[in-house]
């Protein structure tokens, strides 16, 4: 067993997903075969490889650039609750 | 000859002469949708109005001898994770089931100002995640070729509908084989691009350094004028092709192939490859043979590594992507909730399916505290591995040859209780994305069964011009589009 009830219990609440207990036992059962199968990175020498060196990619940037931005209504087309230019929650710090 | 049985450079002489308008190219598609996509399901959203309209204004440019664009008056299908001003991208699920683009996607404005019409918005595995369409809000895509079984995934509904005549051709998106196993699967050609020929900007992000978006269509030459469309850099997506590529794909279609060489790595013809696919790639191998190619077998030993990798990658990557959906500022929101953790929470669980779930909870585990190391970070060391493997090859090759999928078009509801089965269907394509390499799935051919079998050609980095006329003197030496038994009749 790579990973219990206890673990996939605790991912989901750092996913900000809910789990009932039926779906957890299944995800832990699914989970394990999908473990096992990574095992066969086990099998590969990876030891001098250095995923920190990137000498073929070159970062890309630009200059920053004003715009101005008129069309505010179709910003907020797909917010579900709004007043004026806020989109409304509930609140955060008690 | 029937309008849908033209290809789109057939399509784009009758429009530019004159002989075809294109609003009834446009109404004899949109029928031809209304009456068998009962059947296949190929589409979530049509755009009738739009492309009616848009129709009509083309055809009044061209009877006035106003100069088009390369793809005037041609309908085109969109896969629902692709963004369209105005119109609704639901990437096939319940969080973004209403949710309107307000903007265009890069490849979109593309085809709008070479004027081609998007005709709609075709049907996909969830946030592209899944092999068969079938994990998709809206339910699943059949295979036009038997309606028993699935078309594949995730862009199952751009493969179907090019493949049953619905629409000339469309854009997919493949993050680890989703545009190259449903074109196999439905029998059309596929093309993964180079990661970064084509912007990124618009498509809805899976896992960000592997998705790449490409065209479906019926033959290679269609392939090769949506390609010079679409490819180039876009100061919209930093990780898009920065130097000018030259893009005459279409011109050096014929060029001679006889100089090429060709690899098969021995891992793809292995143990677990169903013998009829193995026989029609062999028999292809053949060909290039007699067309002058010298084919050789090579060894990648990456396969059953690579395709771990790919999937601690990609959840890796699609865990973050997708901790954008909260229910804040759009996406789908419960009538109820007590507090921000609650509406979160109850948003994500509601609105994302099965299979999203899986993969947030795979990507979550192997980034967290403590299996970081041992998943994540090894499984970024094989991406370099891998990355370097093909390169070697590639001082030697130029092309390298295999099965795009190990198995035939499977029955729907087979493999959707054992989601380590159906990540199998993909052990051919994910190392490709892992390695940024371009790839094509061609149709050679059709197992006992009459299900479409594919073959897929891999090359080297931004060497698509190469790939595209190698498929095309393949395809042309098959002679499969004259033999193909006709699946638009079948339904």
């Amino acid at each position: 067993m790579k990973i219990n009830m206890d673990e996939v219990n605790y991912i989901s609440k750092l996913a900000k997903l809910k789990l009932d207990n039926e779906e957890a036992k299944k995800m832990v059962k699914e989970f394990n075969s999908i473990l096992e199968h990574f095992e066969n990175l086990d099998n590969e020498n990876l030891e001098d490889i250095d995923v920190n060196s990137f000498e073929d990619i070159k970062s890309v940037l630009r200059k920053d650039k004003n715009k101005k931005f008129n069309n505010t209504t179709k910003l907020f087309q797909n917010a579900k609750d709004t007043k004026d230019t806020y989109i409304k929650v509930p609140k955060i710090i008690d | 000859m029937k309008i849908n049985e033209m290809s789109v450079i057939e399509l784009r002489e009758n429009i530019l002469s004159g002989k075809i308008k294109s609003e009834d190219v446009v109404k004899h598609y949109l029928d031809r949708i209304k009456k068998l996509d009962d059947k296949i399901k190929s589409y979530i959203t049509i755009c009738e109005e739009e492309a009616l309209d848009k129709a009509k204004k083309i055809d009044s440019k061209i009877e006035q001898g106003e100069k088009v664009g390369k793809l005037a008056g041609i309908p085109i299908a969109i896969k629902d994770n692709i963004c369209i001003d105005g119109i609704i991208t639901t990437c096939a699920s319940k969080i973004l089931k209403d949710f309107i683009s307000p903007y265009d996607a890069t490849v979109v404005k593309k085809l709008k100002k070479e004027d081609a019409i998007i005709i709609g918005k075709t049907n996909m595995d969830e946030f592209a995640m899944g092999s068969s369409t079938e994990n998709s809000a809206f339910g699943p895509t059949k295979n036009p070729w038997n309606l028993e079984k699935v078309p594949g995934g995730s862009s199952g509904g751009s493969a179907a509908s090019v493949a049953s005549g619905l629409a000339p051709f469309s854009l997919g998106s493949d993050t680890g084989g989703s545009i190259r196993q449903p074109a196999s699967f439905c029998g059309v050609v596929g093309l993964k691009p180079t990661y970064g020929l084509v912007s990124r900007f618009g498509l809805i992000a899976f896992a960000s350094s592997l998705d790449q978006i490409g065209p479906f269509t019926t033959n290679v030459k269609d392939c090769a004028l949506l390609l010079e469309v679409i490819a180039g850099n876009d100061s919209y997506d930093s990780t898009s092709v920065q130097e000018d590529i030259e893009r005459n794909y279409l011109s050096e279609l014929n060029d001679n192939i006889s100089d090429l060489k060709i690899a098969v790595p021995k891992e793809f013809m292995d143990e677990g490859l169903n013998d009829e696919i193995k026989e029609k790639v062999i028999k292809c191998l053949d060909k290039l043979e007699e067309l002058g190619c010298e084919v050789e077998e090579i060894s990648l030993p990456i396969v059953e590594s690579g395709l771990s990798g790919y999937y601690i990658i990609s959840s890796a990557e699609a865990s973050s992507n997708l901790a954008r959906y909260d229910g804040v500022r759009y996406g789908y929101r419960p009538d109820k909730f007590e507090s921000i953790e609650d509406l979160m929470v109850k948003s994500r669980t509601e609105g994302f399916g099965k299979e999203v779930k899986r993969r947030i909870m795979l990507g979550t585990y192997v980034l967290s505290s403590g299996y970081y190391d041992a998943y994540y970070k090894r499984a970024l060391k094989l991406k370099k591995k891998i990355r370097d493997e093909f390169k070697k090859a590639f001082e030697k090759y130029d092309i390298v040859i295999g099965p795009t999928s190990p198995m035939l078009p499977f029955s729907i509801g087979e493999k959707t209780d054992n989601p380590l089965d159906m990540y199998l269907a993909d052990i051919y394509t994910v190392t490709i994305n892992i390695a940024g390499l371009p790839a094509l799935s061609l149709p050679c051919g059709f197992s006992e069964s009459e299900l479409p079998i594919g073959i897929q050609l891999i090359g080297d980095h931004f060497a698509e011009s190469k790939l595209l006329k190698t498929a095309f003197a393949l395809e042309q030496s098959l002679d499969i589009q004259t033999k193909n038994p006709n699946c638009k009749e079948v339904i």
